[in-house]
């Protein structure tokens, strides 16, 4: 049962997060819904973007770097998806990308 | 984090910007009453939202809020003789009263036919809680005076605060919604020794927002013991106050404050706070140590970003974390420091943060809302109880949550019909 009434905690940005990120976000409508998953993407997003900027700080292959920052992409638009346009529903199936 | 877009939405407050024009439409606080106690004193300059403004009381004790500048030849009627129920500029004699209009002009010609032609820009004032507050918006949408239940105490329970903070006034808000800084930035020992309140021991309270009429509130929840939890619920209310609970225990137990944001421009801020207490007077001497009101005669912090808030590097190893003096210097140096506009984009939230994030989502939708629709939030309709609108601390069964503890009062939820 997906309790979307909860802010979960997220630790990276697997396929299992990213699915159940989907989930959620599949069974939010409240308004306090929408920023609970606009925050559980802001902490997915980071955690790729600190990812990048670590790969860059030790010279990593730009191909890492860049397949990163597909991801971060993809997450922002979701992000953005449910925090200013309000469809979650939209911000599911952006992410699905992610996954397929 | 923000788009660009988004921010600018959120921090532009000059005249005619989305969210210059929804913070327009309250009751804004402008200056300490204190700061135009006498009939026919001195003028003060204050600037609000962009724009410079001279207040000052008049010979009958009614509060005029003028544009600053004399529409003659532009200079400051803060120089002018305030006498005779008006204000006269210093430059040409040009006198005006608290309604704006001209009540001399003895340089032209035309005399009292010249003055009837002109008038200047005057908002509307009220004075309660021990402020001056201004409507600054169109006259037609002036809204009811918010029935806040500390401006009804007597002076000595509830008293007011001011003072200048360097930046944009959305950071500044932001840093009173943000439950996980507490304890850390002001923790009260150095960072090795071991925590000693409630909020230092545990870093990672379970966040919960609701949304309501007024703005929103949310609890912050640490468990207490086996059987109990804890929760701290602020109140975030439209457009720029949080309502911090009591600290739940000693002498001040029942002290409650407010946090009021007022922007002075797009990069300054007016930090005024109220402390409250309905079973004791307010002590003040304690809260200007305790907060670090030290303040010149412009409200600008003596220990400030220019002196790097003397911070004191060996009181953060033998006295507390931040090593600067008082919780409002220690919010006022991290919010500060961020930049005179926090730039959004570049910022990295989590979960943590899901209190600033509602708090921009439903500033930045009112704004929207009101430039695309002409619709103002619910908290501007004159139904809304505000004297139910309170911050709390409690101890409760952990069996139950804290809504069920602290339940929101009917009248001030989202779903109850509006008249705005």
């Amino acid at each position: 049962m997906i309790d979307p009434d909860q802010v979960c905690e997220i630790h990276d940005y697997s396929a299992d997060t990213i699915a159940a990120q989907i989930s959620r976000l599949r069974v939010s409508r409240a308004a306090e819904h929408l920023i609970y998953r606009e925050c559980e993407l802001d902490e997915i997003w980071r955690l790729v973007d600190l990812e990048i900027a670590s790969l860059r700080a030790t010279g990593a292959s730009s191909a890492d770097a860049a397949r990163l920052a597909a991801i971060r992409d993809i997450i922002m638009q979701a992000h953005d998806l449910v925090g200013v346009a309000g469809d979650p529903a939209g911000a599911a199936e952006c992410l699905r990308e992610l996954i397929d | 984090m923000l788009s660009k877009e988004d921010n600018d939405t959120l921090t532009r407050v000059g005249p005619g910007t989305p969210m210059g024009t929804l913070l327009r439409r309250f009751w804004i606080p402008a200056l300490l009453a204190s700061e135009v106690a006498q009939p026919d004193g001195k003028p003060v300059r204050v600037r609000l939202l962009g724009e410079d403004l001279v207040g000052f009381r008049d010979s009958e004790g009614r509060v005029g809020l003028l544009d600053e500048h004399c529409p003659h030849r532009r200079a400051s009627l803060a120089l002018g003789l305030n006498a005779h129920s008006g204000l006269r500029c210093l430059y040409h004699g040009w006198k005006f009263g608290v309604d704006g209009r001209c009540q001399d002009a003895p340089t032209e010609a035309a005399g009292e036919k010249f003055c009837a032609r002109i008038r200047t820009t005057a908002y509307a004032t009220h004075e309660a809680g021990g402020v001056i507050w201004a409507y600054m918006g169109p006259p037609e949408h002036k809204p009811v005076f918010p029935d806040y239940e500390w401006l009804s105490m007597p002076g000595t329970h509830a008293v007011p605060f001011k003072i200048q903070e360097d930046c944009n006034y959305a950071q500044a808000v932001e840093g009173t919604i943000d439950s996980a800084h507490a304890g850390v930035l002001h923790k009260s020992v150095p960072w090795d020794a071991a925590p000693r309140l409630p909020h230092e021991k545990d870093l990672v309270p379970k966040l919960e927002v609701e949304y309501t009429r007024y703005g929103l509130r949310y609890g912050a929840v640490r468990k207490f013991d086996d059987q109990r939890a804890h929760v701290r619920v602020t109140q975030v209310v439209l457009p720029f106050y949080t309502f911090i609970p009591p600290d739940g225990g000693g002498p001040r137990k029942d002290r409650r404050l407010v946090n009021c944001f007022v922007p002075r421009d797009d990069t300054s801020t007016w930090h005024v706070q109220w402390f409250f207490d309905e079973t004791q007077p307010i002590d003040v001497k304690h809260r200007i140590d305790e907060g670090g009101h030290w303040v010149d005669e412009n409200f600008r912090k003596l220990r400030n970003r220019d002196n790097w808030y003397m911070q004191d590097r060996e009181a953060m190893l033998t006295s507390e974390f931040a090593g600067i003096r008082g919780v409002v210097t220690q919010d006022h140096a991290v919010s500060e420091t961020q930049g005179p506009i926090l730039d959004r984009t570049k910022e990295h939230l989590g979960t943590s943060d899901v209190a600033v994030v509602a708090w921009r989502r439903l500033l930045i939708k009112a704004a929207r809302t009101l430039a695309e629709t002409g619709q103002v939030p619910p908290a501007l309709d004159p139904t809304v109880p505000w004297r139910t609108v309170r911050a709390d601390t409690r101890v409760y069964p952990a069996s139950r949550t804290w809504k069920e503890e602290l339940p929101l009062d009917a009248r001030l939820a989202v779903s109850h019909a509006s008249s705005a």
